[in-house]
Order: structure tokens, then C-alpha cells, then sequence
């Protein structure tokens, strides 16, 4: 069924290999797609009734690709030059250019991947194309730019460090993934920042080394009437972008089950938290296991759950908690955030916690797991509204692999997991050797 | 003020009804999508609160939605909507109150049966509501200790509407929402929100029969219920420039600054003003001359935007977000956190090109390209239907139909000559106020009061061009004006 659509699609379009979700596949949308012979990828999704245009650039680098020591934070600097005009178009130009089309353009870096966002009128969307094309391929990076962006960098790490979530996600990351590029936060080190003014020569290295067509991928989305025609565009500029497939730094990925504990302490908290983890597998390995933990985390640490209510409701521990699990290429965490009623709670939390999670009686059931999987469903669903929010969508899932459909097989996995998948991950990362917890109180 | 009920905005579809639709009702079919949303706006808001319930409102609306009812419990209730996806959120600002809901239309039956539970038997219990209480005042108390850039737009907006109903935050204060309990808020409930203040507005795939049931539930909301029609007096003016300094002890200051508008966008001389405020920068954006002026030619920061009313960002976009219409407006100029040595120089650049702006209004082609460039950026402003709705209950306020057309037709309406007239008169330089939060405000404070001239403190050294601008910015004469010292919790404290 699938290859017969590709080919239909491939006869309308010539020479493109466009390829139609399955009927059953999650993605809603059609999707037209193109591989170039340098192995980038351009994707094309009309939208009915859209009345606007968006583009959104994956480049499968973020901080997980600086491996350096010394040189944390540059994937978010570069993301920052970026802006600061290419060889065709000066800031000013670019700036001009998407004035005139009443343009949105901005950008975000994550810890694998940066994203360059523009949304704009759709008469706008050749010359943006030609833009965006041109500062991937040919971006200017003069001195005395990089020099006054170092100076917007090093304002934002000063707001950043001053959170607390920010802190405790740092001193956490930086005991569980030692020796992986997980173990430092995107915006990097301290010392690195402040040392970002020296590091012009890295930049531009890094920038050669890294923004390749193979690890970018060009989504647009919206107003388009002929995406045939688009994806041709498309790939008249960027075909010239070419490169020296130097091998790519080794970053390895470690499952190794850790227990760290600390404690920082803050004066002016307004009241203190705890934050425990346990490590478990990237999507880019293993994908089931991650897609399985992600269940379990919804399942023991939802606002509704057993574990959440006993620690709100009935201990009265806790005001307040939250969890988090990144879709990510290596293994990272599930992560739970709490704050506290009082500093006396914080050292039992984490073993009233484990307790629940080996506890028979919580585990999950057949048609829990069949209800969670819906929730899922359905969430990401709702997040497909407009033509830039399906973009960071499917940016989000093409990033780990590089791969488009990705939101189409991670739901086709997500429909064939079973209870035993869940139970075994929760077997093996759920475990008290593979739990690490850090309080911050006020001294 | 002229209103018009959204109603008529909206061509209305309700296939095969035959009965009358109220005029607080408006659909917009939407069916290629599967999301249904819906916006409930009531005319009641922060400003008539009382002083010493300040943020009632807000608690009122979430526990009518995150709390039990009188037959089903919160673990009940949130599995049902979490199960769904079903998304839910309010937005309480000074004028009105919104609950704004997100769905799948596979949902849309069950959605209608918990609304309609919660919305008529709301148990407010007291645990809950405490518990709501507590995570309300930690919510607030971080806020204003780790986020020193909203703190210096909020003490911005509350010095300016000194002793207005807009003073104050509208999500209250810790000693206001500590004394707050859940007969308070099930009185506010009844006496607050009522068929007689509602707009509805609804998009997406919707039945005939869902929406009649809809309505239905609706009509006899709180029907013997006439909530108070907020009395809102003109703002004063203040009668010189305030500095206002907020101590955090930091190495960065966030700066936020202001002054009174007496026109809003229900007034053709907003429009304007509109495109000068846009000329300066829009928010997150790079088109701005504040920006180009602080960020691209000198380093300093972040970011620099202006705004001609009051702006809340949607969410992770920079565009504004809906359900925050204001009868009085205020134009603000917000510069991110910059080195406290820097604040003189950032501060001294703004007054003087201010001054210039003041004297000589907008050059004839800035002010087309900015004109052009809004015609076209407001159509990112509702890139879903849930924001759609929004803006078009928010232009409704205002007694203006058709959004974003009607803003279009305005902003192209007004030729140069006399849109130069409308910004000239609209900066309104000595009575301004202006707050920094950051660290070392004792210098700053020196600085203010014997008018010192600062050079700026560069990573990298700029362009010849650009250090030749700064000397004649460095001992520009910043107005006098009062100086306020505070610490960063003392905005919290009782009034």
C-alpha cells in the first residue's frame, strides 16, 4: 500500500519521491518530500484555509555535537549568527526582506538539534526560500558581529543561571551523564561563555563542521497551492550546497545505571524542591524502551496519579510537581520535580516514591496502557494547529533520526507496545540503583 | 466606549435550528480541521476586585475548572479531560475574564457534560482551594524573586495606574490570596459571572445539535445574576518622570518604561501610535531600532521592544497574546537585561532619540515600510483558531468588526502628515515612569541625581560611526524626576 502511493506521487511529481502517510499513519497532513543528491531533505505540507506561510529548518546539531572541551554553548551561538546576515544578504537585507513580507523569523536550540523558524505572507515565500538557502550555505560570520553577539549571549546566560529550575537541572545533568555531551546545558558552561569573545576561530570551524545538507532538513508549511513547484525551487537552491563528509565526532551513548545525591542550598527559595531522575533509553536506540518510558512517566507522575495525590492529598508533602521527558537521540532521563511543604520531607520523598513504583498494586494495567496510549495520541494531535506549530511538531520527531515520517513510526510503535514492553522497562531503569535525586533548600 | 456584541461579526451557521440564537453567541465554522475551540469571555475582571481580594478572580475560574464538583472529584474530573487531551486555560486580565478550551471533536459530547457539571456545581471545597492558594503564592513569590523583566513590566504598569482599579497584579498577593476561602470564591462565582456578561465565540467541526445543547446550558447561567459593570475612572497622569529602582543585587538590570495613552484601538489615533511603537521594535523581533541601536550595533543585550498597549506574549510565540483589551492604554518601551554599568548609556540613548522622535515624528518612509510591514505581520497574530476567536472577542470590545480587516483599513486610513502629528503629541517624555530591577542601584541612584555622564562598557569595541553617536549620547541630560528605592519583595507586600 505505501509503495504504490509513493510511486503515484512520484509519477504526478517527476523526478521526487513524495510519499503520502498511510491511511492509518498519525500525521494528517499530506507530505511532500524530496531528498537532494547531498542528501538534504526539503519537505512540503499545503495546509487548507492556512493564510500564512512557515518555514522551519532542522540542523541536527545542538549542544549534544560540541564534544570540545572548553567550547560548551556554540551550537546556541551559532544559532544567535545566524542572524547576522550571508554572503548575499546583509543583516539589513534580511531584515528588509522579511519586513516587507510582514515576516516572523526566530530560532531555538535544543540539545540535539537548532531550529530556524520563519512564518511570513505566502507572496513572501520564494525569496524567503532564497534567505534561508543562502545563510545555511554561505553565512558571513564577520568578527566585529560575533564579537556584539557574544554580548546578547553572555545577558541571556545571566537571566538563566538565576532560575532554580535551571541550577538543579545543571548539577543533575552534570553528575548522571558524565563523560556524555548531555552533561552540559545548552547555553554551556559558565566559564565558556564568558570566554565566547575569544572563540571566533571555533565558530567558524564549528559552523563548517556541523550545518552540512546532510543533517538539515527544510520544512515548509501553509498556503501552497503547487508544492510540486516549491519542492523544486527548493532543490535548484540548495543543490549546489556541497561538502566534505569528514567523519563526525564519536559521542557515546551510556546506559549505565547511576545514583547520584546532592544538595544545594539557596537562601531565598520560596519554598524547597527536590528533583529525582532515572536515566533512561534514546529514542535514536531504543526506540520502544523510550517510547514505553514515557507511558510509565505519564502513568506514576501525572497531576491525577496515585503517587502525585498521596504526596499532595494525603502526606500534604509536596504543593506542587511536574515531570518531564525529552524526546531525545541518547539516553537522558525522566525527571520529576517537586516542591516541598517542608525542608523534613525531603529525604524520605525519594524512597515514598520508589516504593510506589515497585508496588504491585499501582503497576499498570492492559487498559490503562490502552487509555495512556490515546492521551498521546491526542495530545500531539491537538498540537497540530497551525502551520508553524506542525512544523515544530514534526521537526521535533525528523530531528532524531533525520527521517520525516518519524511521527508516523513513533505512533505505529506507541500502537504496538504492550504491557510486558512497559513492565520491562520499568524493571529496568525504575529502579533504586538507577535513581538520583538533588534538594535545593535555604540554608 | 462603544461595544457590539461579537455576534455580529460572524456569519452564523447553526444548520437545521430553527430557534433564536442569543446574541452572546457567535460560531465559526471551521471544518477542515478536527479541533474544536471554544472561547467564553465574561465582562468582569482585576479591576473590580476589591483591594484586599486582589486575584480573586483568577482563583475563582481555576478551581471552577481544576477542582471537584458536587458529583464528581478532581482525580475524576482530570482523568476524564486528561484522557482526551482536552486543553483548558483561563486568561484574567483588568477588563475581562476568559476560559478558553481546546478539543478533538471526538470529545466534543463528553466536554459539553463535565463543562456544564463544572459550571453549575462547582464545590469550591477548602482543601482544594488552600492547596490552590499555596501553589499560587509560591508561583508568585518566584516569579517576582527569579524573573527580574516581568517584575520591572509589572511595577511599570502599577506605578503608572497608581490608585486606578489597573493597579496592581491581577493574579493578587500573597496576603491577599492567603485570606481568601472557598465561600469567598463560590461567592464571587455567583455574583461575578453570568449570562447577562457572556461572549461566546466557537470554531471548528461542531454539530447542530452540540451546539444547541451548548447554548442551552449556557442560557441559564446564573439567569437572576447581574454582575457589576466595571466603573473605571480616567487614569491620572503623574506630574513628573518617576525612576523607580528595584535592588536584586544582580549583575544584570532588566528596564521597563512607560507613559499614559489617552486613546485606544477603538480610536483612529491609535493606529499611529501603533506604527511608531512598531518602528521602534516589535516584541522579539530584530526590525526594531531600539534593537538595532542597543543589541546589533553595540552588544548590549538581548533584546529591545515597544509596545502601544498593554502586551502579554502568547505563550512561546512573540506575538501578543488575545483577551486582554484595555479601556486605558499605555505606550512601554522594554529593554532586556543589560550590565548595570550599561543602564546610564541605555537609558540616556532612549530619552535622546525619544526627544528626537518627539521633535522631528518618523521620516516619511519608515513610516510607510512600518505601516506596510503591520498590514501584513497582523495576520501572524491568529495563526489558530483559538487565537482567532480571541482577537476577534478583543476587537469586539473595542466596537470594531472583521478581524484582522477592520485593523488593516485603519492603519492605511491615516495619511503621513497627520499620523506624524498623532505620534508627536503621543511621547509623552516628563511624565514617564521608569523602572529598573538589577543590582547596584546605589550607582545608578548617584548617577540619576547629579546627572553624570557614563561611557558605555563595551564586550568589543563598535564602529568609528557608533562611537562617535555615543558622545553625544553619554552626558545627554536625563529629566529629573523622583526617585523610588525599593527591595525585590517589598512589591509584594501589603499595600
Amino acid at each position: 500500500m505505501k509503495k504504490r502511493h509513493k510511486l503515484s506521487i512520484a509519477i504526478l511529481f517527476g523526478f521526487y519521491i513524495a510519499v503520502l502517510p498511510l491511511n492509518a499513519s498519525f500525521f494528517p497532513y499530506l507530505m511532500y518530500e524530496k531528498e537532494l543528491p547531498n542528501h538534504m531533505r526539503i519537505v512540503v505540507v499545503p495546509i487548507r484555509d492556512a493564510r500564512t506561510v512557515s518555514f522551519a529548518t532542522l540542523v541536527r546539531t545542538g549542544s549534544r555535537n560540541e564534544t570540545d572541551e572548553g567550547y560548551t554553548g556554540y551550537a546556541h551561538l551559532l544559532e544567535h549568527m545566524m542572524f547576522r546576515g550571508s554572503e548575499n544578504y546583509s543583516t539589513e537585507d534580511r531584515v528588509n526582506l522579511l519586513y516587507r513580507y510582514g515576516g516572523d523569523s526566530n530560532a531555538f536550540t535544543s540539545m540535539d538539534y537548532t531550529c530556524y523558524t520563519v512564518s511570513c505572507d505566502p507572496a513572501g515565500l520564494e525569496e524567503v526560500l532564497a534567505l534561508e538557502a543562502d545563510r545555511l550555505m554561505r553565512l558571513s560570520l564577520k568578527k566585529e558581529d560575533f564579537k556584539a553577539e557574544t554580548g546578547a549571549v553572555i545577558g541571556e546566560f545571566g537571566i538563566s543561571e538565576k532560575y532554580p529550575s535551571n541550577r538543579m537541572d545543571n548539577a543533575l545533568r552534570g553528575c548522571m551523564f558524565q563523560g556524555h555531551t548531555y552533561e552540559h546545558s545548552v547555553i554551556g558552561y559558565r566559564e565558556d561563555v564568558m570566554n565566547m569573545p575569544e572563540g571566533y576561530k571555533y565558530i567558524r570551524e564549528f559552523y563548517i563542521k556541523e550545518y552540512r545538507p546532510d543533517k538539515t532538513i527544510m520544512f515548509i508549511a501553509g498556503k501552497i497551492d503547487k508544492p510540486g513547484e516549491v519542492l523544486s525551487k527548493a532543490g535548484d537552491l540548495f543543490s549546489g550546497w556541497t561538502y566534505k563528509p569528514a567523519p563526525l565526532p564519536t559521542i557515546r551513548p551510556s546506559l549505565k545505571p547511576v545514583s547520584c545525591r546532592d544538595t544545594l542550598y539557596d537562601a531565598t527559595i520560596p519554598a524547597p524542591r527536590v528533583k529525582i531522575a532515572w536515566k533512561i533509553p534514546g529514542y535514536a536506540q531504543d526506540c520502544l524502551g523510550h517510547i514505553a518510558a514515557r507511558i510509565l512517566a505519564e502513568h506514576y507522575f501525572s497531576d491525577n496519579s496515585p503517587l502525585m495525590m498521596k504526596l499532595r492529598d494525603e502526606k500534604k508533602w509536596i504543593s506542587s510537581g511536574t515531570y518531564n521527558v525529552p524526546l531525545t537521540i541518547d539516553p537522558y532521563w525522566i525527571s520529576l520535580d517537586l516542591v516541598l511543604t517542608e525542608e523534613g520531607v525531603g529525604a524520605a520523598i525519594g524512597d515514598y516514591v520508589l516504593g510506589i513504583l515497585q508496588d504491585s498494586r499501582y503497576t499498570l494495567k492492559a487498559g490503562e496502557l490502552e487509555s495512556l496510549k490515546k492521551r498521546q495520541f491526542y495530545k500531539t494531535h491537538m498540537q497540530l494547529s497551525s502551520p508553524s506549530s506542525i512544523l515544530g511538531v514534526l521537526a521535533d520527531y525528523a530531528h532524531i533520526k533525520g527521517d520525516p515520517q518519524e511521527i508516523n513510526h513513533y505512533f505505529l510503535t506507541l500502537e504496538r507496545l504492550e504491557i510486558l514492553d512497559v513492565r520491562l522497562c520499568k524493571e529496568k531503569y525504575l529502579t533504586r540503583r538507577n535513581q538520583s535525586e538533588l534538594w535545593m533548600f535555604a540554608r | 466606549m462603544k461595544k457590539i456584541l461579537l455576534s455580529g461579526l460572524f456569519l452564523i451557521l447553526i444548520a437545521g435550528c430553527d430557534r433564536e440564537i442569543p446574541a452572546w453567541y457567535a460560531y465559526i465554522p471551521h471544518e477542515s480541521s478536527p479541533i474544536v475551540s471554544v472561547s467564553l469571555r465574561f465582562d468582569t475582571g482585576s479591576a473590580i476586585e476589591p483591594e484586599d481580594k486582589k486575584g480573586i478572580s483568577r482563583l475563582t475560574m481555576m478551581s471552577v475548572l481544576e477542582h471537584s464538583t458536587k458529583q464528581s472529584s478532581r482525580s475524576e474530573i482530570l482523568k476524564e479531560l486528561n484522557d482526551r487531551a482536552i486543553s483548558e486555560r483561563i486568561i484574567v486580565d483588568t477588563d475581562v475574564s476568559t476560559f478558553l478550551f481546546r478539543l478533538h471533536k471526538d470529545h466534543m459530547d463528553t466536554w459539553l457534560s463535565l463543562f456544564k457539571q463544572r459550571f453549575y456545581n462547582p464545590a469550591f471545597a477548602e482543601h482544594e482551594v488552600q492547596l490552590l492558594i499555596r501553589q499560587e503564592t509560591e508561583r508568585l513569590e518566584h516569579k517576582i524573586l527569579y524573573r527580574s523583566e516581568d517584575l520591572s513590566r509589572d511595577v511599570l504598569v502599577d506605578k503608572l495606574f497608581s490608585g486606578h482599579p489597573y493597579a496592581g497584579l491581577s493574579v493578587g498577593y500573597p496576603y491577599t490570596l492567603m485570606k481568601l476561602s472557598g465561600e469567598d470564591l463560590k461567592v464571587w462565582w455567583e455574583q461575578s459571572f453570568s449570562v447577562h456578561n457572556m461572549h461566546v465565540a466557537v470554531s471548528g467541526p461542531v454539530s447542530p445539535d452540540q451546539q444547541d445543547k451548548l447554548i442551552e446550558i449556557l442560557s441559564d447561567f446564573h439567569p437572576r445574576v447581574h454582575p457589576p459593570v466595571p466603573e473605571l475612572p480616567p487614569p491620572v497622569f503623574p506630574d513628573t518622570i518617576h525612576y523607580v529602582l528595584i535592588d536584586n543585587g544582580s549583575d544584570v538590570s532588566a528596564v521597563s518604561l512607560g507613559w499614559h495613552l489617552p486613546f485606544n484601538r477603538s480610536d483612529k489615533k491609535f493606529y499611529p501610535s501603533w506604527i511608531f511603537s512598531s518602528y521602534l521594535g516589535e516584541h522579539r523581533t530584530f526590525y526594531g531600532h531600539l534593537m538595532k541601536e542597543l543589541r546589533v550595533k553595540r552588544g548590549f543585550n538581548y533584546g529591545d521592544y515597544a509596545y502601544s498597549e498593554h502586551f502579554v506574549q502568547n505563550h512561546h510565540s512573540v506575538f501578543p497574546q488575545p483577551g486582554h483589551p484595555r479601556l486605558y492604554q499605555y505606550f512601554s518601551i522594554w529593554i532586556r537585561p543589560l550590565k548595570n554599568q550599561n543602564v546610564p548609556f541605555a537609558l540616556r540613548l532612549v530619552f535622546h532619540d525619544l526627544e528626537n522622535f518627539q521633535k522631528y515624528g518618523l521620516d516619511s518612509l519608515d513610516y510607510a515600510h512600518t505601516k506596510d510591514f503591520l498590514i501584513s505581520y497582523i495576520n501572524l497574530y491568529a495563526q489558530n483558531q483559538a487565537d482567532y476567536l480571541g482577537f476577534s472577542q478583543d476587537y469586539a470590545y473595542y466596537g470594531l468588526e472583521n478581524f484582522p480587516a477592520s485593523a488593516q483599513q485603519w492603519l492605511d486610513s491615516t495619511d503621513y502628515q497627520t499620523g506624524q502629528d498623532i505620534i508627536k503629541d503621543a511621547i509623552d517624555l516628563y511624565r514617564m515612569v521608569v523602572v529598573v530591577v538589577g543590582g547596584d542601584t546605589d550607582s545608578l541612584e548617584t548617577i540619576l541625581t547629579e546627572n553624570l555622564p557614563v561611557s558605555p562598557l563595551y564586550t568589543t569595541q563598535p564602529g568609528a560611526d557608533v562611537l562617535k553617536r555615543d558622545q553625544g549620547i553619554e552626558a545627554f541630560p536625563l529629566p529629573p524626576g523622583i526617585i523610588e528605592r525599593y527591595g525585590t519583595l517589598d512589591f509584594l507586600q501589603k499595600r
